[in-house]
């Protein structure tokens, strides 16, 4: 997958272009917007990485380009954290913000999630119980509170959600989770699910996931 | 405070009072020095050419009475008094038809009678009272018997007409004068609350505004040079702003590039080699320096005496909510726990500044608190305050470390942890103090900590 990258400075370009690449991403770079705009003539990007402060066209023009005309969702990089430069990039269309210094792990975790969002027709909410997922925020909310739980138990969680009642295999979570269904993930499988149960349990939800003896897992609504 | 415009209005008013006072008491003594005399003098005039009138008529007694009714439908009031002391009026009737002692002599004596002073006479009012002793008296004869004729000017028909016509013009200048003053009060009042307004923004550090008023006299001027002032504020402002922006970029810049090659230098090392471990420091390094730069930008502008607060409502709920939803790659990381309760509340506040305040509690909760921990944020409100409650399940604070954590650049136990520049709580502190808030840290090691922030409502 490409990604465009767009920053006057030239040593932050190759640094986010090698961190895309450790990624499995493929960049383009561009050190102004006028040279974006050029590239992206003949080129197709999957998302882009904006830098604020550029000389000529600024981050906000050229994300309002990008967004609005080619429909490229745009991550804004910036020394600036302050809440109206903040305010301003999400008003310019920006799906993302990212102030520096930030980790590279960070920008990967966050391009991720606006990938998996952007152009991905998805039931966003779920409603079981008195709980409810969010599938674009990863919040959980249970009653007037809201959780954060890590993304692993929040996608098995969103998996049993979906179909409360049935029974999913272990193997249909391992791959859909994990990727792969590989034995050593077995173990991870079941610390994750305790540790779920624990948390739905302690924040008082009215559904409880039921172990179904050697198939895999069922959401049942207490009543 | 009163307002400009009530003490104009209620001077005015005075001022009509006092005028009408010092009006009355100036006439007073111009009649009592001057009119009073030549009204008696002419009364009394009259009331000779009546009775030489009288005493060359050669009638009787009878033909008395006819004649004076005459006179009296002339417009005057008439008393006549005989030797004997029986009195008859002729005319309105005054209020009480008895001669005084001094009246009784233009009978007994034959004197002229100018009237009494009475107990009020330094009022010209008690001289228009409708007494005999605002008569002028005297004495004649007809068929040997001596008479007293006691006469004045019927005042309620001379007052009707031209009185009225008089007291309406007067009452008409008064509410024309009363109406223009509050006008004018309103005119001249006005811009000054324009300009009260217009400071208020500039305090609020709103220098959009600007003053809508265009006239030619003292005041358009000082709205022009306020609006000046606006304008070089506005200028020094901008170039404040964009002066920390761009050293905030020119610092963070180098900054990331210096972390960013420590951390591929990093990757690519074994992990046993010396490398992997140098790269790892100057990684942590570059991540300090950053936010001291960060810091110490902030802390510079907080510590101006002149600091102003750039206050607006801010829906904390929301705000909390959108930070929390920022460090979600950082709870990942550590794979924790974050619980929010938050009760709806707006309060007036900077919102700035509070985003900066849960942003470093966010990170050190985040930075303190093992694999796997919990988070959690509550707010509550009541009806004067509301609190945040930001709780960990962390490492926690020593208790000899606990008084001194809000101290700049107070780092406990340097040996454990290298991360963070020492000044993150003391900005918390600061910030709180400004919004008029208290912070209350609360914490047991190996347990975790518990901050809270009470900010008013209001």
């Amino acid at each position: 997958m490409r990604i465009l990258v767009v920053d006057d400075d030239v040593h932050i370009r190759q640094l986010i272009a090698l961190q895309l690449q450790q990624g499995g991403y493929e960049a383009l770079l561009a050190q102004d917007a006028q040279q974006a705009l050029e590239l992206l003539e003949t080129e197709e990007v999957a998302a882009a990485i904006v830098d604020v402060m550029m000389p000529g066209m600024d981050g906000y023009e050229l994300t309002q380009t990008l967004t609005d005309d080619l429909d490229i969702p745009v991550i804004l990089v910036t020394a600036k954290g302050q809440l109206t430069d903040k305010a301003k990039g999400f008003e310019s269309g920006s799906e993302d913000y990212l102030v520096k210094p930030f980790e590279p792990q960070e920008l990967l975790f966050r391009l991720q999630a606006i990938l998996r969002r952007y152009g991905k027709a998805m039931r966003h909410h779920l409603s079981v119980g008195n709980i409810q997922l969010d599938r674009s925020s990863y919040d959980v909310v249970i009653g007037d509170e809201t959780l954060i739980i890590p993304l692993k138990e929040f996608e098995l969680l969103a998996i049993l959600s979906a179909t409360p009642g049935h029974t999913i295999s272990r193997i249909r979570m391992l791959e859909e989770v994990w990727g792969e269904d590989d034995e050593k993930h077995e173990l991870s499988l079941n610390t994750h699910m305790n540790r779920l149960r624990d948390r739905l349990k302690k924040h008082g939800a009215s559904v409880e996931i039921q172990t179904v003896r050697g198939v895999g897992y069922r959401l049942e609504v207490l009543r | 405070m009163k307002s400009l415009y009530r003490q104009f209005v209620q001077t005015s008013g005075w001022f009509l009072i006092l005028s009408v006072v010092i009006g009355l008491m100036i006439t007073n003594i111009f009649y009592l020095a001057f009119t009073k005399q030549q009204t008696t003098e002419q009364n009394l005039t009259r009331a000779q050419e009546v009775t030489s009138i009288l005493e060359t008529m050669h009638g009787d007694a009878e033909a008395l009475t006819p004649f004076l009714d005459s006179v009296a439908n002339l417009g005057y009031q008439i008393v006549l008094a005989d030797s004997e002391g029986s009195l008859q009026s002729f005319g309105k009737p005054f209020e009480d038809v008895v001669l005084s002692e001094e009246a009784q002599r233009v009978v007994s004596d034959g004197v002229i009678y100018t009237g009494e002073d009475g107990a009020l006479s330094f009022f010209m009012t008690s001289h228009f009272a409708n007494r005999i002793t605002n008569t002028v008296g005297v004495p004649f004869e007809v068929d040997g018997e001596v008479y007293g004729l006691f006469l004045r000017p019927d005042l309620s028909l001379l007052s009707s007409d031209i009185h009225t016509l008089l007291l309406a013009f007067l009452l008409s200048i008064a509410l024309v004068n009363l109406l223009g003053m509050l006008w004018m009060a309103k005119q001249l009042t006005k811009p000054i609350g324009l300009l009260r307004q217009a400071t208020q923004e500039v305090a609020n550090d709103n220098y959009s505004h600007s003053l809508g008023i265009e006239r030619q006299d003292e005041i358009g001027e000082l709205a022009d040079s306020f609006n000046r002032m606006i304008e070089r504020l506005r200028e020094n402002d901008t170039a404040r702003k964009t002066f920390i922006t761009n050293v905030s970029h020119d610092l963070q810049s180098p900054l990331v590039n210096i972390r960013g090659y420590a951390e591929l230098i990093e990757n690519e090392a074994d992990v046993n080699a010396p490398s992997y471990q140098h790269a790892k420091v100057i990684q942590q390094e570059a991540t300090r320096l950053s936010g001291l730069a960060k810091q110490l930008l902030l802390l510079s502008s907080l510590d101006q005496p002149t600091y102003q607060l750039t206050l607006g409502q801010v829906e904390l709920d929301k705000q909390l909510k959108q930070i929390v939803s920022s460090y979600r790659y950082r709870f990942e990381e550590n794979q924790l726990e974050v619980s929010l309760k938050l009760e709806r509340a707006t309060i007036q506040a900077d919102a700035e500044l509070l985003e900066v305040v849960w942003d470093n509690l966010l990170s050190n909760a985040t930075k303190y608190t093992q694999e796997g921990g919990q988070l959690a944020v509550i707010m509550e409100t009541d009806a004067s305050v509301v609190k945040i409650r930001i709780q960990d399940s962390g490492i926690g604070i020593a208790a000899q470390d606990l008084p001194h954590v809000t101290e700049r650049f107070y780092r406990a136990d340097l040996s454990r942890h290298t991360e963070g520049t020492g000044l993150g709580l003391a900005i918390v502190n600061e910030i709180v103090t400004l919004h008029k808030g208290t912070l209350q840290i609360e914490s047991i090691e190996q347990e975790g900590t518990c901050v809270e922030v009470t900010l008013p409502i209001l």
